[in-house]
């Protein structure tokens, strides 16, 4: 069991295995070299690293990632499995924290699962749809739109 | 909340309900404050309680310069991240509504302007005030007053409110120091505020001053359960409201206790007009003051005691008083209740709300919640919600946001692009994701075609400058100046925090260079900064893809006359030069920009077969028996290999590339340096060095030496194959070759040795192709049949049944692989499987030659040039059509060359797809006159 310690002082007792998700904590277990030790994760909160946790137990048998094509994945954008997708149903607060997360501790799966769903929910959007979406002031001046419009109609239809 | 009164509100005394209407009104600090006024209506008249004015939520007081001795400090900035509700204006369903009060249908409106709202109380107090015997009105204004004198006046005024009411004959008791706007408070002007002060005399505020004291003894006698809690607060008060004057003022637009009092003749509707100064006074002491008062000066009974001991334990676990809590509700009668207290608490309920721990506010919260119905929490959804949204694109970290948007397709980002500045800025300075997305439609973004971009001011409108035009056309583009202006500054900023890539800097350099060399066509042009450039690249490289694409596409035409009645054997171009090989032994080098010929590459003494140039350095092999290689520009022959005894049908330069890593992680480079392989109809295949032009010595031995061992640049010769190699290809130590004698054999180019003799094919091989990524090689042959063969065992993995006739020509690509037979129909196949995607039918003789990329295949037969759309299988259109023969086609990103002929005349048809689609004036067709090798254009259609 490895204890973690979140940036609100919560601590977290959870297997090897599963802490080792994350390359950082993988990484610091490796140098302390005693997975007793409390590890200290001083930019997550607990409730953020709570939901990692979860994440990182349910994938804790995945297989290692392999370095894949780049193409492919763009491919597969909308590809997140069915438990990952219900992971990822949180307020936007909580999707951020997850991104933010992810990156620090560098578990890579989780950041691009966070990313895609993101992503998913810019695409298809209209501009207003995509303020609404992510309740952003819209700051252009009706010239400034028509203008920026001008400059993106290339990429319309097809 | 505010709706929930009702409940308790039924429950209330008896003793409440006022013959006369009851009118409150709540109010608060404009801006940041909220400001409530809540009315109360009946049938016939309406009356207005004086404001309730609900203070700014604690971490705003505290930001505002007094210290708090409680739990979480939020950051100044980060202030509407941590409470992004904070400075929200209230949703409007919660601004205005109706409710019961006792029976009474109610209206709670929060003012939208409450200064205004607060000058017309005071402004009414004075027109009441100059009416004598103004009775129940005129006391609804006397409650404003300044922060100050709030305070002071507070205890005294509820005094005097109580009598009021006992009497029902004051009309103008209190003296409504009008507390000023929030903005003022801390002293500024207000004529308001100076006349209302005015409307009393210094002595009755002495006096009522000293009536004070008698409100505890009255209030017993009108509620008794808030007369024990409340007894001990006046004197108290007064007290600190002398200690606290001084902070108070130093925090202007803070606060505003507000007393109120009604004219019913209810007691808890009065008692409760305290509450708002009371609860002031209490916040403000907070820090400085004894926390005792707290508990006993809190208005309402439930939850007076749970503020009060919270505050007493601000520093214990918040469980700590939880019990408190719960002892207290089940103690205190609900009676005490009545709806009028507890609307007129609703100003010290917050203010409690605020004093609590953050983690006290989410249990209180949750408990808030818990009481309110689906509606009201549907309310608090919609509300909560969008404050939870989340603008990513502003606030992660830049390679974050790359991340992200590497998952967006072009039309999705053009439209992310149209959000807002950040996104703009976001998306268009991102050279990452736009180069991406040109690298995965294979297109390199860098090096020459970043060069001409900034050469001839690619853009998002319009079509730049293109080299062959003036630079007129520009000017339209420059309305865009002040966005771009815009867009500069900020990724300008982005570009030195990240770094994309390691070349980025040095491309950088590099464009940069290029801008300032080729200043001359930059006049008046909109430039674009740097990063900004890639979506530029990319915009016009889709712009083009969609003119070749059309159906309706018009490329400008340019025709340059061949040398007569011969055949083209060889074709090949980049955007400088058009090179072609005939049968009748010479090779000519065109200009592709102008048309003219530039070179006529003489030497070989048979028709030339197979030609391929890298750079300056070209190669060829002829019906001659030799293979030469030339300096294109300089247009002489600089070697000449013999070996072969029979016609060179094939070569192919094969360059080194990476095939994998050493284990100390260096790239290995295969094959070690640039090679010429040649497969003959001697049935043998011969190596050759490929000699440096300009560098390593010409090698012109006069005549076919028998010891070509002496030969430099000969590396060795692959003997297997039984007879005429009419196809090769290689890539790093792989070669691969097709025969006559129906085998493909697979080499090791290094060492020469046969890897497998691939046997399967009935007939003759005539093509091959070398799928290196799959470790494969494809074959097609006269026996109709192409075949897929694993490189690696040897076996034929997959046979592809279909054509008809003479599988002549195989292309593939990443997402295809293509055949073309001679019965006349071109085939798509999925290169992983095998698996038959399209027949492209519509040709009317054997496919003669043609090219595929992931949009399209170009095919020649006959009498025409068809363009297909590859994804539909559909042809789009015929390029070129009425021709006898088409000999050659190739293409590239912007431009298709086709060698044909027309009648007895061959030609050269260029057609260039790179061109504004909106652009009114179409292109042309230039024919290049055949007699002269110089530039002579016409144009004509």
């Amino acid at each position: 069991m490895v204890k973690l310690i979140s940036s609100d002082g919560e601590t977290f007792s959870v297997e090897k295995d599963v802490a080792e998700r994350s390359i950082l904590i993988k990484n610091m277990i490796e140098d302390v070299g005693d997975s007793s030790t409390e590890i200290p994760i001083p930019n997550v909160t607990a409730n953020v690293l709570k939901k990692v946790l979860e994440w990182c137990e349910h994938h804790k048998s995945d297989p290692a990632p392999v370095s894949e094509d780049d193409n492919d994945s763009r491919k597969k954008s909308t590809d997140i499995d069915e438990w990952d997708q219900k992971f990822m149903q949180v307020d936007q607060e909580m999707l951020f924290e997850i991104i933010l997360a992810a990156n620090y501790l560098d578990i890579k799966a989780l950041l691009e699962v966070g990313c895609k769903t993101v992503a998913n929910m810019i695409k298809g959007k209209s501009p207003e749809e995509i303020r609404r979406q992510f309740n952003i002031q819209m700051d252009f001046t009706p010239e400034e739109e028509a203008q920026i419009r001008r400059e993106n109609e290339w990429a319309e239809d097809r | 909340m505010p709706s929930s009164p009702s409940p308790s509100g039924q429950q209330a005394t008896p003793a409440s309900p006022a013959p006369d209407a009851i009118v409150s009104s709540f109010s608060l600090a404009p801006t940041t404050r909220t400001t409530v006024v809540s009315t109360t209506t009946t049938t016939t008249t309406t009356t207005t309680f004086p404001p309730l004015v609900l203070n700014p939520p604690r971490h705003r007081r505290r930001l505002a310069g007094t210290a708090g001795a409680a739990d979480v400090a939020p950051e100044t900035d980060g202030l509407s991240l941590v409470y992004p509700l904070a400075d929200q204006p209230t949703p409007t369903v919660l601004r205005s509504f109706l409710f019961e009060l006792d029976g009474q249908q109610s209206r709670f409106v929060e003012s939208a302007d409450p200064r205004a709202a607060l000058e017309a109380l005071q402004q009414q107090v004075e027109t009441r005030n100059s009416t004598v015997g103004g009775g129940i009105s005129a006391t609804a204004g006397r409650t404003v007053r300044t922060t100050t004198t709030a305070i002071n006046t507070a205890s005294p005024r509820l005094a005097e409110d109580l009598s009021a009411v006992r009497k029902r004959t004051l009309s103008t008791m209190s003296k409504p120091n009008i507390s000023s706007m929030p903005e003022s408070s801390s002293g500024a002007t207000n004529d308001p505020q100076s006349s209302i002060t005015n409307t009393d005399t210094s002595p009755h505020e002495s006096k009522r001053r000293m009536t004070a004291k008698d409100r505890i003894d009255m209030t017993p006698v009108l509620s008794d359960s808030f007369a024990t809690l409340r007894a001990p607060e006046s004197p108290l008060d007064a007290e600190n409201s002398k200690s606290t004057a001084a902070p108070v003022l130093d925090e202007p637009p803070t606060r505003f206790g507000l007393g109120l009092s009604t004219p019913s003749s209810s007691a808890a509707a009065t008692t409760i007009a305290l509450e708002p100064s009371s609860s002031m006074l209490i916040d403000v002491q907070a820090a400085q003051v004894a926390n005792e008062i707290n508990p006993l000066s809190l208005p309402s009974p439930s939850l007076s005691p749970v503020t009060g001991s919270l505050r007493k334990h601000k520093d214990e676990d918040y469980f700590s008083s939880k019990p408190h809590v719960v002892e207290t509700h089940e103690t205190i009668p609900e009676v005490a209740l009545t709806s009028h207290s507890v609307m007129m608490s609703i100003p010290s309920m917050v203010d409690s709300f605020d004093a609590l721990p953050e983690n006290v506010k989410d249990y209180v919260m949750y408990q808030f919640l818990r009481r309110c119905s689906k509606k009201s929490l549907s309310i608090v959804a919609s509300t909560v919600m969008p404050a939870l949204r989340c603008d990513f694109l502003a606030l992660l970290p830049q390679e974050l946001i790359a991340n992200i948007l590497r998952y967006l397709d072009v039309k999705s980002l053009c439209v992310a692009a149209q959000v807002s500045k950040t996104w703009k800025s976001a998306i268009d300075g991102s050279p990452y994701t736009w180069r991406k997305l040109l690298e995965s439609d294979g297109i390199k973004a860098d090096g020459d075609e970043m060069e001409r971009a900034i050469r001839e001011g690619w853009c998002m409108e319009g079509w730049g400058t293109t080299a062959e035009e003036d630079v007129g056309p520009v000017a339209e583009s420059s309305s865009s100046e002040a966005p771009a202006a815009t867009i500069e500054e900020s990724s300008g900023r982005r570009l030195s925090k990240r770094k994309l890539s390691e070349s980025a800097e040095s491309m950088l350099a590099a464009a940069v260079e290029a801008a300032v060399t080729s200043t001359g066509t930059q006049i008046g042009s909109q430039k674009l900064p740097y990063p900004n450039m890639f979506k530029a690249i990319y915009r016009r490289h889709y712009l083009i893809n969609k003119n070749w694409m059309s159906p309706n596409s018009t490329p400008r035409h340019l025709s340059l006359p061949g040398p007569g009645n011969v055949v083209v054997t060889c074709l090949q171009f980049d955007s400088e030069k058009i090179i072609t090989g005939y049968n009748d032994l010479r090779i000519n080098v065109y200009d592709a920009k102008a048309g003219h010929l530039r070179t006529r590459l003489d030497g070989h003494e048979g028709g030339v077969w197979a030609m391929q140039y890298v750079g300056n350095t070209l190669v060829s092999g002829s019906t001659d028996r030799t293979v030469r290689v030339w300096d294109i520009e300089r247009g002489v022959c600089t070697h000449i290999f013999y070996g072969h005894t029979s016609t060179v049908r094939c070569l192919q330069i094969v360059e080194p590339v990476c095939t994998g890593y050493t284990t100390d992680g260096k790239p290995i480079m295969e094959p070690k340096e640039p090679i010429i392989v040649t497969g003959s109809r001697d049935s043998t295949l011969r190596i050759w060095r490929l000699p440096k032009i300009g560098v390593d010595d010409e090698y012109l031995p006069t005549s076919a030496t028998p010891e070509y061992d002496s030969d430099p640049f000969f590396l060795r010769a692959l003997n297997g194959h039984s007879h005429s190699v009419r196809a090769i290809s290689g890539y790093g130590d792989t070669l691969v070759s097709g025969s006559y004698d129906t085998f493909v054999r697979v080499w090791k180019i290094s060492t020469g040795e046969c890897l497998f003799r691939l046997a399967g094919h009935s007939a003759k091989v005539y093509s091959v192709v070398i799928d290196p990524k799959r470790k494969r090689c494809i074959s097609g042959s006269m026996d109709w049949l192409v075949k897929i063969w694993s490189l690696e065992t040897g076996e034929c993995l997959y046979t592809l049944d279909g054509h008809t006739s003479l599988v002549g020509l195989l292309d593939l690509n990443r997402t295809a692989l293509v055949s073309a037979a001679a019965d006349s129909t071109l085939r798509v196949w999925e290169p992983e499987t095998g698996a038959f995607v399209y027949k492209l039918e519509g040709h009317t003789g054997a496919i003669t030659c043609f090219q595929h990329d992931a949009h399209k295949v170009i095919s020649g037969s006959d009498g025409t040039l068809k363009l297909w759309n590859i994804k539909t299988g559909r042809v789009v259109k015929d390029l070129l059509s009425d021709l006898n023969r088409v000999w050659q086609v190739r293409f590239d990103e912007r431009r298709c060359v086709a060698a044909v002929q027309r009648g007895q005349d061959t030609s050269i048809e260029v057609l260039d797809f790179d061109y504004d689609p909106t652009a009114p004036e179409g292109p042309r067709l230039e024919v290049i006159a055949q007699t002269s090798t110089k530039i002579a254009s016409s144009t004509s259609e």
